[in-house]
């Protein structure tokens, strides 16, 4: 789960070890990780503890709880806007593979920094036919 | 989400991610501008807080307008998707 660390002159949020995809438990983290930032503005790096840095969306819950598709969705990119839009200067450290929303996610950072040597940067959408995916892009 | 992407990459470099699954290592995606640095495991973290670190003392208030100036269209683009 993600956790932040805010010892340094600037923050660190860990996104976690694994896939650090996009649960709704994840999220929360994230959330009131972002909370802790605008309540105690400085700088914030965040990044990933193993082979990826996200993995993009839940698909396992999403398939699940597909009633709730779109208050996922809704909220994934909510989780963007504020990224994007945090008062502090933001850079995301690339530890391993962005793929999807993970690379989004990575987008929606100010400046992104990429390990040199493993892990790779993808938007995979075309090649999936993710129900998610494409009520997204329909709309914008 | 389309809107996300488009304003922080090139259309060039949109194309070239967003059309094609590609996946781009990290030298590639310098080279496009998908990363605005690359860096070895060991220096990853310091080369991310040497980009911002320097910026610490700017108005959090102000950059937090700026920032909601700039990415208006982003930002409404993403709360109405799904919608």
């Amino acid at each position: 789960m993600p956790s932040l660390n805010s010892d340094s002159p600037v923050h660190v949020l860990h996104l976690g070890e694994d896939e650090n995809r996009f649960s709704p438990d994840w999220m929360t983290a994230v959330e009131h990780a972002l909370d802790q930032v605008v309540a105690n503005p400085k700088p914030l790096i965040a990044t990933g503890g193993g082979k990826f840095f996200s993995n993009g969306l839940d698909l396992d819950w999403v398939m699940a709880n597909v009633g709730e598709l779109d208050a996922y969705t809704a909220r994934v990119q909510a989780i963007f806007a504020r990224i994007l839009t945090l008062p502090v200067p933001t850079v995301a450290a690339l530890n391993g593979h962005a793929f999807g929303a993970g690379a989004m996610l990575a987008i929606a950072f100010d400046w992104r920094v990429m390990r040199e040597d493993r892990g790779y940067f993808c938007f995979p959408e075309v090649d999936i036919e993710s129900p998610v995916w494409l009520r997204s892009f329909r709309a914008r | 989400m389309a809107a996300l992407i488009q304003s922080k990459v090139t259309p060039k470099a949109a194309v070239g991610s967003m059309t094609t699954g590609h996946r781009f290592g990290a030298s590639e995606a310098q080279a496009v501008g998908i990363v605005d640095a690359i860096a070895s495991e060991a220096d990853l973290l310091g080369a991310a807080v040497a980009h911002v670190e320097p910026l610490a003392g700017k108005s959090s208030s102000t950059l937090g307008k700026i920032k909601v100036t700039m990415y208006a269209g982003v930002v409404q683009a993403l709360n109405e998707a799904g919608a």
